[in-house]
């Protein structure tokens, strides 16, 4: 992914920040307890598409 | 389709023969209009297959430039088809995008608005995404009174099949495209210095076969009550239309006008 993204990139519900997981390839919201999917390297910066973090990965996050 | 958007989308090069190659003769007197300076991060709000965001790069020395889209497939393709590295592409909602606020230097919407249900929400968040003092600016057909080529479909199809009719209403009857709704809009957002003026450009086609091959495509309003036929009903309606286009001369190329809706305004400090 474009370093120029992650660095600007928000969550679009929350506006706050992200946190990469380059292994799941997402971009983790603590706050909206979502991960958005990163599909070969373009983000996709939805709530619908976002993936529901577990409680065990919300409280790790 | 996402309710952020009336727009079917379907793949890159569908919308490129339906749209993207008048987007891209539209974005030049759009950055005239809506202007470009050194340096600045910009953003494309529903950049589509990338033209406006392509051409802010070719013509300013705008440090990054930054589209967004609904539509992953257009994404896609804008990013296979335009390799400036100051280019960035990415898939999000144009009202509720994922960019903190106060982070761009000019935010830029071509040909978007007018498919947004809630267009206001997209303005806001055009708005929170600009530094004060940006300049923020939009286009959006004049389907109604200044689309030749459009009308030409819409007009003929309407007299054979009501159906049509129906479409045609709720294609020229979209948000922001009456007039001085653009500008109220953007005034009800709070914008600063609001100017409007209508842009211009001319739709060429090659041959008939030129103009009509977006209907026969998946992408757009036209293609997508196209689908919606059966064959005897297409037939028709495309013979009546090549007799429009044709107007008793030989197939060749024909120019249409088309006319768009800019506003643009300052945020304020």
């Amino acid at each position: 992914m474009d370093p120029k993204l992650l660095e600007i990139l928000v969550c679009p519900v929350t506006k706050g920040p992200l946190v990469y997981d380059r292994e799941k390839q997402e971009l983790v919201s603590k706050a909206a307890r979502l991960a958005y999917p990163i599909r070969d390297g373009i983000p996709v910066m939805l709530e619908d598409e976002a993936r529901k973090l577990t409680p065990e990965e919300a409280e790790r996050a | 389709m996402n309710a952020s958007s009336t727009f079917v989308a379907a793949d890159g090069e569908g919308y490129e023969l339906n749209m993207g190659r008048w987007s891209r003769r539209l974005a030049l007197p759009f950055l005239d209009f809506a202007g470009t300076a050194e340096g600045e991060r910009v953003l494309d709000v529903g950049c589509g297959t990338g033209h406006l965001a392509a051409t802010v790069a070719a013509v300013s020395r705008a440090s990054e430039v930054h589209g967004v889209d609904l539509a992953p497939v257009y994404v896609e393709y804008a990013r296979r088809h335009h390799a400036d590295p100051r280019l960035v592409f990415g898939v999000g909602d144009a009202c509720s995008l994922a960019y903190p606020d106060d982070a761009f230097d000019r935010v830029l919407s071509l040909l978007v608005l007018h498919f947004v249900p809630r267009a206001e929400e997209a303005i806001a968040e055009m708005r929170r995404v600009a530094r004060p003092g940006a300049v923020v600016g939009a286009a959006v057909w004049d389907a109604r009174g200044g689309w030749v080529a459009n009308r030409l479909f819409f007009d003929t199809a309407s007299v054979l099949d009501p159906k049509a009719g129906e479409r045609r209403a709720r294609n020229y009857t979209r948000p922001l495209t009456r007039p001085g709704e653009l500008a109220a809009a953007w005034r009800a957002a709070g914008f600063r210095d609001v100017t409007e003026r209508s842009l211009c450009i001319r739709m060429d086609f090659t041959s008939f076969a030129d103009y009509w091959a977006p209907y026969l495509g998946n992408d757009g309003p036209g293609a997508e009550y196209v689908r919606t036929l059966d064959e005897a009903m297409r037939a028709r309606i495309e013979g009546a239309v090549k007799a429009a286009y044709l107007d008793g001369e030989a197939d060749g190329v024909r120019s249409f006008a088309a006319l768009a809706y800019a506003v643009k305004g300052t945020v304020p400090p």
